[in-house]
């Protein structure tokens, strides 16, 4: 069964893909060879380079402060989309940051943000996020935030992060982890960190 | 693109698809990108401008009403899945022009292609647009194409809209409700964007009921070439990314009862 969901997963993108290249108007080999960390960081016609701090929505910690992500600024940032609903695979992904968390040298573990922002404003509220930071056990480096529906969808766009079909929780292929640099700049995406984490832990502190 | 192989594309699809990709890419000499003017100091709050600014009514579009009704995706995500049931709402009566847009472009200028934030609209952005500073449409009448989500987004919320839901795109368009653009069983030349374009229709984790109904019957058991063309506009949606700027994408605007 899941042999065969992978596969017609893949077809539709197929399509997909296909149908969107048709539309492009720059070379192919321009993008398809970078990296996406490279792909945005190739300065494009003098434009400086995309950072999330960018977006102008604001969020609200689950200790009631409003921030926008320029807030974070100065610090790398792990983040992930989420909502405390969620049965089995967003406990998972959390479990496994903590474990990336624990991992990670002292030097950088100072510097580095766990970010979790819901998907599911309506339920998560700040009191709602402050109850799962305990039942997660999650520590002072982690931030969780509430945003509204639009801000929420407007980051989980630029992330390329997926809905299901009811458009607010996480499609089967969203187990997505985004590491954000010191100016907001998407470093690396990667689906969940249990298969390979030493891809993410070597960006976060490459060896000395 | 690549950020999907990484995430969870076969490396075999990649294969297929730059294969399939170097045969259909079209000539592109008239749209070669041109430079652009050097960015604007930015502000921090770009997005929300347009909520700021509204157009005025002499420039809104004109919309038609569409009634409710339930909308049947060619999908099931199950054989006893209810219909999705859809409130009446207004829709844009063609996509949105040059020339509506050159206008919202005078009036929230942080949308200009020589000021747009890289994160909200790739380099491709308004690429067929005339002038130095490429903010004069080539061909007023004709839908705006190289327009991101972003910019699309933020252009409704200037007229004092949104862009339509999927749902609501295919209960009108695709559906035949208004009987117009999609309802005819061959490719469109132009796709267009929605609000939800990144909701894939697939249940949530855990169940793989619907995405093989949809990715592996839709296309080979459609009722009718309808079907084949809505799941190919599935497909397109699935692969957008909401910076993209393409030469087959342009958009609409919606608005609900009360909005």
């Amino acid at each position: 069964m899941r042999l065969r969901r992978d596969w017609s997963y893949g077809a539709l993108l197929l399509a997909g893909g296909a149908l969107v290249l048709l539309g492009r108007s720059e070379p192919l080999s321009q993008n398809a060879q970078a990296s996406p960390a490279e792909a945005r960081a190739v300065v494009r016609g003098g434009r400086a380079e995309p950072s999330l701090f960018r977006l102008g929505s604001s969020f609200v910690t689950d200790d009631g402060k409003a921030i926008t992500f320029a807030d974070l600024r100065g610090e790398v940032q792990v983040l992930a989309l989420i909502f405390t609903r969620c049965p089995s695979l967003c406990p998972t992904l959390v479990a496994d940051l903590r474990r990336l968390e624990q991992r990670l040298p002292q030097r950088v573990a100072a510097t580095t943000r766990f970010t979790l922002v819901s998907i599911d404003p309506e339920h998560d509220t700040p009191e709602v996020l402050r109850a799962y930071r305990e039942r997660m056990k999650l520590g002072p480096r982690w931030t969780l935030l509430r945003g509204d529906l639009d801000s929420v969808r407007e980051l989980a766009a630029v992330l390329g992060f997926s809905f299901g079909s009811d458009g607010r929780t996480p499609a089967v292929h969203s187990k997505l982890v985004t590491l954000l640099g010191r100016e907001g700049q998407v470093l690396h995406q990667q689906a969940g960190v249990a298969d390979d984490p030493e891809r993410i832990l070597a960006l976060i502190a490459p060896a000395p | 693109m690549r950020a999907l192989f990484d995430l969870s594309w076969p490396w075999s699809t990649g294969l297929l698809l730059a294969s399939f990709a170097v045969v259909t890419a079209k000539p592109r000499a008239a749209l070669e990108a041109r430079p652009i003017e050097q960015p604007q100091p930015a502000s921090l709050r770009l997005v929300p401008a347009s909520a700021e600014t509204r157009a005025p009514a002499a420039l809104r579009l004109p919309m038609l009403s569409v009634p409710a009704g339930v909308y049947r995706p060619f999908y099931r995500s199950a054989p006893d899945a209810p219909p999705i049931s859809v409130p009446e709402f207004r829709l844009d009566q063609t996509p949105v022009t040059q020339k509506s847009f050159g206008q919202f472009l005078e009036d929230v200028p942080s949308w200009r292609r020589g000021r747009v934030e890289p994160l909200f609209a790739e380099v491709a952005y308004l690429t067929d647009w005339n002038g130095a500073a490429g903010d004069e449409p080539n061909e007023p009448d004709a839908p705006v194409r190289f327009v991101s989500w972003f910019a699309a987004k933020a252009y409704c919320a200037w007229q004092g809209k949104r862009l339509p839901t999927v749902v609501e795109w295919e209960y009108a368009l695709g559906a035949g409700q208004l009987g117009s653009v999609a309802s005819e069983p061959t490719l469109p030349a132009l796709w267009e964007w929605t609000l939800d374009f990144n909701s894939l229709p697939v249940d949530g984790a855990g169940d793989s009921g619907s995405a093989s109904q949809l990715f592996c019957g839709a296309g080979a058991r459609a009722r009718d070439a309808r079907d084949y063309v809505a799941f190919l506009r599935y497909a397109f949606r699935s692969s957008l990314k909401a910076s993209y700027a393409l030469r087959n994408l342009a958009f609409r605007c919606a608005q609900g009862a009360g909005e």
